[in-house]
């Protein structure tokens, strides 16, 4: 058995514009999920309703875990979103000592080393270059050690060792009690993944 | 319960980075408190009788027009999402970014407060009575301000945004606050029952306004 | 509840709120024919006693539509029912120009029988933390940009500012202060003479039913608003 995200009558609207009306949708931890949709068709918007960051209108967000029973996923959820939840007046060292204390986990050196951006290690974040702070950015999701990622276009702005390197580690994650849905513009990322097309 | 120390220590280094935004609460404070005697004119117990008044006024002043970094900051950069969804106690972990504007900017305006008492020739024996009142109604006004500062995240320019509606919420605590000092008819208003009703406030603030805090901020955040 | 559905209201209002401009103007008429040709002077005041007749309604309005607007605000979050945030909405303005119609007549009332232009006492200062109260919950609603956020915040606000109404209605009685204390709404009964509560009970309803309409109006253009903002985006 594994833990499934099921989504029912979902209903959510931006203002006077009708984002989802209706929407059902299922998935589950075996694969990875890849939300696909053009700009603009609401991908960012579901992982923000899944994550709890907006509330929706109407329906239900149902996570089970794989002995069938509903949880809430209260504080087992990381999210990656647009906002990189960096400290850009602080070191690398630091965000990551904070991560470190907010989560009670330790920082595999492996991972840090493999995403190069050890040796970043005492520069201000600010002096960063986007893909190194997007690399950072996912360091946090690492460490954050959650059963459940909800990453926003996790590979956008990295060149492609990055990408090679960051999508390993998504895909080391599969488990039968860690679900991953990523969104992204563009498909065939993953090798065990299932696509929902969003925008139709 | 974890997270409140790695929270308030990561806001304290921000805070030291930028070392004049520290400076600046404690500066405007005093040069409120300075220009006030100087509006009122030379005679002394004119200054004397209102001095209360004006000393609370001034610390109001300068939590209002300060209070927008209690939040803004990790606004922008997706931290107070990550503080919303990701901790087990969301509550605690705003109580947290609320004790750190306390250490930072309440702090040390409350340690320059007896300052401010002697520039606005506040009577020495009253000077430590109100300062107790205004310490023990922080928690509420921070708490009340921080509200302010929740509903005006997304304005560009909060700080007179949120003096406009929180002040309302400020005249009972000054009127509380002032009443054992000053003349007037209402008899009996002595200072034990201004601790008494300004703390009231303040537990009554800790017990229930973090939970509109969360629900404020989830409205307000993207 | 059904009233609440956007279209069955409009054709409520439709239906009935020129009806009820005529009653508010008829109960108006009648109140100030009352005032003005039944209802005595008083021994000490003369004829500026007569500003109670607007002073007073105007008092129980602002309170009583600021009470509303918390009513109603707590129904559009806790049922979410979008009706009712609009009720809230249109309602504010109204119930500043109430308050705004209290502290003036108040004014010039206070004037010659005080002699002073104000006073700060515990019901003219927590009637005026109303008029403040007042003013940032329309700010509030004014900064709505299509999103409906601000219309939730607006709600918590308003729910907040809710503890000054008692403050307002019993600060005159906890503390002894320049302005009078309570004669027609205390648990023993009035203590104001009928030939005052009258007229003052008539003019109240004929300011109601103003109110009402003006309300009804407001919201009826809210609600075209929000139809056609509606059928723009889709």
């Amino acid at each position: 058995m594994l833990m499934k995200l099921h989504i029912q009558g979902l209903n959510f609207s931006y203002g006077e514009k009708k984002v989802f009306e209706d929407t059902n949708i299922d998935l589950s931890a075996d694969k990875i999920t890849v939300l696909f949709g053009k700009n603009g068709t609401g991908k960012s918007t579901l992982l923000k309703l899944i994550a709890g960051i907006e509330r929706c209108d109407e329906g239900d967000i149902l996570f089970s875990d794989k002995n069938g029973s509903i949880f809430s996923p209260k504080g087992m959820i990381a999210y990656l979103g647009h906002k990189l939840v960096l400290k850009e007046e602080l070191t690398v060292e630091q965000n990551i000592s904070f991560w470190s204390d907010f989560y009670q986990n330790t920082l595999d050196e492996n991972n840090f080393r493999l995403l190069e951006i050890d040796r970043l290690r005492y520069l201000n974040v600010s002096e960063l270059s986007q893909g190194q702070k997007k690399k950072l950015a996912f360091m946090r999701v690492l460490l954050s050690n959650k059963p459940i990622w909800l990453l926003d276009e996790p590979l956008s702005n990295l060149d492609m060792d990055s990408t090679e390197t960051i999508k390993k580690l998504i895909s080391d994650r599969l488990s039968a009690d860690n679900l991953v849905l990523v969104t992204s513009h563009t498909k065939s990322i993953f090798s065990k993944e299932q696509i929902i097309t969003l925008g139709n | 319960m974890n997270h409140i120390v790695p929270i308030i220590k990561r806001d304290l280094h921000i805070y030291f980075r930028n070392k004049s935004s520290i400076l600046i609460a404690i500066i405007f404070f005093l040069v409120v408190t300075s220009i006030l005697p100087i509006g009122i004119g030379p005679d002394i117990k004119v200054l004397e009788s209102i001095s209360p008044g004006l000393l609370w006024i001034a610390f109001f002043l300068s939590i209002l027009l300060n209070i927008s970094i209690v939040f803004e900051n990790d606004f922008k950069d997706g931290s107070l999402d990550l503080i919303l969804i990701e901790s087990e106690l969301p509550e605690l972990a705003i109580i947290s970014k609320i004790i750190s504007f306390w250490l930072i900017v309440v702090l040390p305006l409350v340690i320059f407060l007896p300052l401010g008492g002697i520039i606005l020739n506040l009577p020495l024996g009253n000077i430590k009575q109100i300062i107790l009142l205004i310490i023990i109604s922080s928690p509420f006004m921070i708490l009340i301000a921080s509200m302010g500062s929740a509903m005006a995240l997304r304005v560009s320019n909060p700080s007179l945004l949120i003096t406009i509606l929180i002040i309302p919420f400020y005249i009972p605590i000054l009127i509380f606050g002032t009443l054992p000092f000053i003349e007037n008819d209402i008899m009996n208003f002595s200072f034990s029952r201004s601790l008494m009703l300004l703390t009231s406030a303040s537990i009554f603030a800790i017990v229930f306004v973090p939970y509109l805090l969360i629900y404020v901020l989830k409205v307000n955040s993207d | 509840m059904k009233v609440f559905n956007p279209n069955r209201l409009l054709n409520l209002i439709n239906k009935f709120v020129l009806y009820i401009f005529i009653l508010g103007c008829l109960f108006l008429a009648f109140g100030f024919y009352y005032v003005f040709f039944i209802s005595p002077n008083d021994y000490q005041q003369g004829i500026m006693v007569k500003i109670m007749y607007i002073h007073v309604p105007s008092a129980w309005l602002s309170m009583g539509i600021y009470t509303l607007i918390a009513i109603a605000n707590l129904l559009f979050l806790i049922r979410k029912i979008p009706t009712a945030s609009i009720i809230a909405k249109a309602s504010a303005p109204l119930g500043l120009i109430f308050t705004l119609i209290v502290l003036i007549s108040g004014i010039f009332w206070g004037r010659p029988m005080w002699g002073v232009w104000w006073v700060w006492d515990a019901r003219l200062t927590s009637m005026l933390v109303l008029l403040f109260i007042y003013l940032g919950l329309i700010l509030i609603y004014r900064m709505e940009n299509g999103e409906n956020k601000y219309s939730k915040i607006a709600a918590v606000y308003s729910i907040l500012g809710l503890i000054n109404i008692p403050i307002i209605k019993f600060s005159v009685d906890w503390w002894n202060t320049l302005h009078q204390p309570a004669s027609v709404l205390r648990l023993d009964g009035p203590t104001i003479h009928t030939s005052m509560l009258y007229p003052l009970l008539i003019v109240f309803l004929g300011f109601i039913f103003l109110f009402l309409y003006y309300l009804l109006l407001s919201i009826k253009i809210e609600l075209l608003e929000n139809k056609f903002r509606q059928s723009k985006a889709n």
